[in-house]
């Protein structure tokens, strides 16, 4: 009897040892970059609190975020345009998009401990997908952080029930790590965020679009552009906005900003073609049309672009010209 | 047997009302800038209809999750085309954030395992070599 019983606990022994090792193998001890500029701590009392019902901690911290942000939402409200009743969860591509509904941005935060303290320092609750369970066996939650003290290691979270969850670095890093570190944060169209980049930036914003709210995609797109002036997309991201908006000289601007940037964007070019078309300057319209069609022959979309070009044919005035700036090819005099 | 004027008819009625479910806006010409992002001169080329299958693809499948109708169609339009390609093939495989409740769970497989080899004695449908 003792010999079965000692192999029992040998073999479960094994097996929790095996459930450790798969559980430790991502995680790597992370420390804050000493030179970034933090506050030894900070904890965001005013964060909005929903307790969660079961399986909502999607629309529970969806709507704590939201209403730090400004909106006014309680999680049965946004639960219809998140949760997934077959897999009893959200998923995280649904729960970036979810914040377009209401008009805001959902913007990823990069994956590593700098930046969720960073977002926390400025004063921004940062929404995370923890694994409370192991590599085989995951448990997968959604929580807010909205603190973090540097002194004590510890970590506050507004967490399923919990109005103030304490997690030691060391358990939460190991519990955010196995969610390969994914963050997120919510703001307004004109803020962003101190940690975002301009890629995640862009496509946030991109939602808006896709929610037929140019003008608030105008607005995020023209904080992004000060914020990082050097990215042609960006550029070209607004002066759809802005053309969607039939705004077409503040269209023709932007283009004309991200080509400066990018002269053979030819996609960009196909778009200030439209712009200044738009307005009556059919001749520099062409002109642009000319440069993009040398660079992309048999393109359906210029074509049709042409087509629409030839047909609208009004004249106008007060038109800039256009040069032309080929691939490898000398500037004209 | 159809005529080939009313088969086209028929072709062209199908076609609008598959468009105007998704209440297309009049045909700007402007490149998108979802269609920027993906920086592929061949995107000009594709296919909107090849595009909006991929969407209906993934807005059945949340419907066959239990996802109301109409909300299905509203949490597609505010998805990108990169994340429609992401959730196409993997929706059930992907993290399901569901919360803390889910840990029972996780209590029980352990036991029933633990159960299995022996060192515990908790559930009387588990046969294990030790009893």
């Amino acid at each position: 009897m003792r010999a079965v019983v000692k192999r029992g606990v040998r073999l479960a022994g094994a097996l929790c040892a095996s459930l450790l090792v798969v559980a430790c193998a991502p995680y790597q001890a992370q420390e804050a970059d000493p030179s970034l500029p933090l506050e030894r701590s900070r904890e965001l009392v005013g964060t909005p609190f929903f307790p969660q019902d079961r399986y909502q901690c999607g629309p529970a911290s969806l709507a704590t975020v939201l209403n730090a942000a400004g909106a006014s939402v309680l999680p049965e409200h946004i639960q219809p345009l998140v949760y997934l009743p077959g897999n009893k969860g959200s998923l995280q591509a649904e729960m970036l998009a979810a914040a377009s509904h209401y008009g805001y941005l959902a913007v990823p935060v990069p994956p590593d401990l700098d930046s969720l303290l960073q977002e926390l320092s400025a004063g921004r609750p940062v929404l995370v997908l923890q694994n409370l369970g192991v590599e085989v066996l995951p448990v997968w939650h959604y929580a807010v952080v909205i603190g973090y003290d540097l002194e004590q290691r510890t970590f506050y979270l507004r967490s399923g029930r919990d109005r103030r969850k304490v997690y030691s670095f060391r358990r939460f890093l190991k519990t955010w790590s196995r969610a390969a570190y994914w963050a997120m944060v919510v703001v307004e169209p004109g803020d962003v965020p101190v940690s975002a980049t301009a890629t995640d930036y862009l496509k946030a914003a991109s939602a808006l679009e896709r929610q037929h709210k140019p003008a608030a995609a105008l607005r995020a797109y023209t904080a992004a552009t000060r914020r990082w002036p050097d990215q042609p997309l960006l550029w070209a991201a607004a002066g759809n906005a802005a053309y969607t908006l039939e705004r077409h000289a503040d269209a023709e601007a932007a283009y004309r900003e991200a080509l400066s940037l990018q002269p053979d964007a030819v996609p960009i070019m196909n778009n200030l073609a439209l712009a200044l078309a738009a307005q009556g300057c059919t001749p520099t319209a062409l002109a642009v049309l000319d440069c993009a069609i040398r660079q992309a022959p048999a393109n359906t979309v210029l074509d049709k672009t042409l087509n629409e070009i030839n047909e609208l044919n009004n004249e106008a005035v007060d038109c800039r010209g256009f040069t032309c700036i080929l691939p490898g090819a000398d500037r004209q005099p | 047997m159809m005529s080939s004027l009313m088969k086209r008819i028929m072709v062209l009625l199908v076609s609008v009302s598959f468009f105007s479910t998704y209440s297309l806006p009049a045909w700007s010409g402007i490149v998108t800038t979802d269609q920027l992002l993906q920086q592929q001169l061949e995107v000009l080329n594709k296919s909107t209809l090849a595009a909006m299958l991929d969407r209906d693809d993934v807005r059945q499948q949340l419907v066959e999750r239990g996802v109301d109708p109409e909300y299905a169609k509203a949490r597609i339009a505010a998805l990108s085309d990169a994340q429609i390609e992401e959730l196409r093939d993997s929706i059930d495989t992907l993290p399901a954030g569901s919360g803390v409740v889910g840990i029972l769970v996780v209590v029980l497989l352990v036991l029933i395992i633990l159960d299995i080899v022996g060192v515990t004695n908790i559930f009387s449908f588990i046969h294990s070599p030790s009893k």
